[in-house]
């Protein structure tokens, strides 16, 4: 899923070196590969640089971007995008690594040569030494549509390589070829504005940039052109009509992809197949490896062998019943508990919602998912575009909370950054919950799952109507379906699992040490004391139940783990996982609050989803017919 | 009319866009005035879904509705 939005600009200088000079190698090439969304850009960029790549996030953004080793070159593979401007998260990244690269392979669809050739022919603009890659050629023909690569290639004045790059069909060539790369013929309309501020002083490639008022490099070009829209207008029509004169169309009957994916933006088809991924989806997150993987991995593996033999190990270290062997060893032992709930609970479960998000991504079930919700969104203040902020949250929230960016409107971002906050429950809390409200029947997980419905419309409604300003609509590219290609949803899946292992471990261990030194000094007791009357008297839940909430001012699911450690009624099990979902965010999610919307705005938004929490888990305690 | 007030199948040639930012955008996806698109489908007050050739983009009702299309006559063949 792409990751978009707007940030300042003060950062840019350092990206350069890092995506240019301190990673190119001596004596080779630094080559970027850039393309529109969903052009097959990944599977060219694996067979270009072979199994070892390097996956990191660019400095400064939530973009993932891989790079390896191509012969002498060094090449590096750039968010998709439709253009290279400032417009999001993932423009400003792709432009960036195109201004330090030393040659461009571009790819694109030959489908939809129309579309992808703006961006082609905006680096033909920026005077890139350039290779086209004409990919798909099977899936156009297969809908009647012939490109001629010659001609393409006379047109540009660049290489154009014809490819199938699932099948490999044509990739030998790329590697062949890269030496002709070669600056292609600009629109001669632009020519002279552009020649006219690199005898200012610019490069070729930041004029261009100037002359379409790049909101991060125009300003020093000054007032100079006719301005973004015409030159993307000049640029919009010749792509059109060099795709025209390329393309021979033959007629063929309509793919079935086409209309399955036509129908799953239909309500009356749309809908029954959402409920069927969300139930496939439960299924497997929730009862397969929540249930059954987790009771391996957790009681067996971690409680089973791990946590014995740890204490066996180093229990001679500490003295038995020291602070030390509480600390490390006991109950919220950072050597014991902290590896348990990780490894055992969580990451089985973080693994088997990554990969059913890599599917979802690589199909292009998304954006139509984007258009079908668009309208009970925009009731929400927000457009389609926001389910996939919501969806990622159900992953990891925090990375959801990055995700708003793809929003256009800073209202939006309020108020999704809120939702997120208020009612999202991530995959390890959600693992939780189901291990703990199905085995009390459908009754008890219908009425959880409907009560944090309730809130978020309610919050949602709310907001839209309290908040100034106007949202944005959707306006949105569909890709095509397609099969995911297995080997790229194991990829994204790891890297997105290591990334979830990177960041929750060393909040699990402060969290452990911090409730262990709590547990220690006699503060978690008297904090127990003091929460007493709400936990007892307004959530009728047991007074050690407060502890958990204190583990879940740190991350959610720690307290949700904490929660399911307890015995609990049905009905207290059903308040308890309604408080601890509504609960405050977690402290990474905090952080990214803070960031992107300020201290003041993030402690605000700390506070209501605190009081929030505590008035709709007292009420659904209390919810009469359970 | 606009753009918003398609039915399924019609052919339609863009005459504006109102807004700027959103000219910009559809730009780049190959929509502009004087472009012929079809409307591949409509949800109710929701997103007009336009194609050209292979090629489909999904318009949030508030920004069909401020784009003006002029409809073309049907031909029976395939858009």
């Amino acid at each position: 899923m792409s990751m978009r939005g707007r940030r300042g600009q003060g950062r840019h200088r350092h990206r350069h070196g890092r995506s240019g000079g301190a990673l190119r190698p001596a004596g080779g090439k630094l080559v970027a590969l850039v393309g529109n969304p969903n052009t097959g850009k990944s599977v060219i960029f694996n067979y270009l640089t072979g199994l070892y790549a390097e996956v990191s996030n660019y400095p400064g953004t939530t973009v993932d971007v891989a790079t390896g080793r191509m012969g002498p070159h060094l090449l590096v593979d750039t968010p998709g995008v439709y253009g290279i401007s400032a417009f999001t998260d993932e423009e400003r990244v792709t432009r960036d690594i195109v201004r330090e690269a030393d040659m461009v392979i571009n790819v694109v669809d030959a489908g939809r040569l129309d579309r992808d050739l703006f961006l082609t022919l905006q680096l033909v603009d920026m005077g890139v030494p350039l290779v086209v890659v004409l990919n798909l050629i099977d899936e156009a023909a297969a809908r009647g549509l012939i490109v001629d690569a010659e001609a393409l290639a006379g047109l540009l004045g660049v290489p154009v390589i014809p490819t199938v790059a699932v099948t490999g069909e044509g990739l030998e060539e790329i590697t062949r070829r890269l030496g002709d790369a070669r600056a292609g013929c600009p629109n001669p309309e632009l020519v002279p504005r552009i020649e006219e501020l690199c005898r200012r002083g610019m490069s070729r490639r930041e004029a261009l940039l100037a002359l379409e008022e790049d909101a991060d490099v125009g300003p020093r070009g000054g007032n100079c052109g006719p301005g973004r829209e015409q030159v993307y207008r000049l640029r919009r029509q010749r792509a059109s009509s060099t795709a025209e004169l390329v393309t021979a169309r033959r007629p063929r009957r309509e793919a079935t992809g086409a209309v399955l994916g036509r129908l799953l933006m239909q309500p009356a088809v749309g809908l029954p197949f959402l409920a069927g991924v969300v139930a496939l989806l439960y299924l497997l997150v929730g009862v397969v490896v929540a249930q059954h993987v987790v009771e391996f991995t957790e009681e067996v593996v971690m409680r089973g062998y791990y946590e014995p033999a740890v204490r066996r190990l180093l229990g001679g270290l500490f003295p038995p019943d020291s602070a030390a062997a509480q600390v490390f060893l006991g109950e919220f032992g950072v050597l014991t508990m902290t590896p348990t709930y990780l490894l055992g609970l969580l990451l089985p479960l973080v693994v088997a919602f990554y990969l059913v998000m890599a599917i979802m991504e690589d199909t292009g079930y998304l954006p139509r998912l984007a258009v079908l919700l668009d309208r009970f969104f925009v009731g929400l203040g927000l457009n389609g575009r926001a389910v996939i902020p919501v969806v990622l949250g159900f992953g990891c929230v925090t990375m959801a909370s990055l995700a708003t960016r793809v929003l256009a409107t800073t209202r939006e971002r309020r108020i999704a950054l809120f939702l997120l906050a208020l009612t999202i429950p991530c995959s390890a809390q959600l693992a939780v919950i189901a291990g703990l409200l199905v085995p009390l029947g459908p009754r008890y997980m219908l009425t959880y799952v409907l009560t944090v419905l309730v809130v978020f419309v309610l919050a949602g409604t709310l907001l839209d109507r309290l908040l100034p300003g106007n949202s944005s609509a959707l306006l949105i590219d569909l890709p095509p379906l397609r099969w995911p290609l297995p080997r790229n949803v194991l990829r994204k899946t790891l890297v997105r699992a290591g990334g979830f292992l990177a960041e929750a471990t060393p909040l699990f261990i402060y969290g452990s040490l911090a409730v262990g030194l709590l547990h220690l000094s006699g503060a978690l007791e008297a904090l127990q004391a003091a929460a007493a009357p709400v936990v007892s008297g307004w959530l009728h839940l047991p007074s050690e139940a407060a502890r958990a909430f204190i583990m879940g001012f740190v991350r959610r699911d720690f307290g949700a783990a904490g929660l399911y450690a307890l015995d609990l009624t049905p009905r207290q099990a059903l308040g308890a996982m309604v408080t601890i979902t509504l609960f405050v965010p977690c402290l990474a999610s905090v952080m990214v609050i803070g960031k992107e919307r300020g201290w003041l705005e993030g402690a605000a938004m700390w506070l209501a989803t605190f009081f929030i929490a505590l008035v709709v888990g007292g009420i659904a305690v209390r919810l009469p017919g359970l | 009319m606009t753009l918003n007030q398609c039915r399924p199948g019609d052919r339609v040639v863009i005459r504006s866009i109102e807004d700027g930012e959103v000219r910009v955008q559809a730009l780049r996806l190959g929509i502009d005035a004087g472009v012929e698109v079809c409307c591949r489908g409509v949800l109710p007050g929701g997103p007009v879904i336009l194609g050209r050739g292979q090629h489909e983009i999904a318009v949030g009702n508030a920004i069909a509705r401020r784009i003006r299309v002029r409809l073309l006559p049907a031909t029976g063949g395939r858009a």
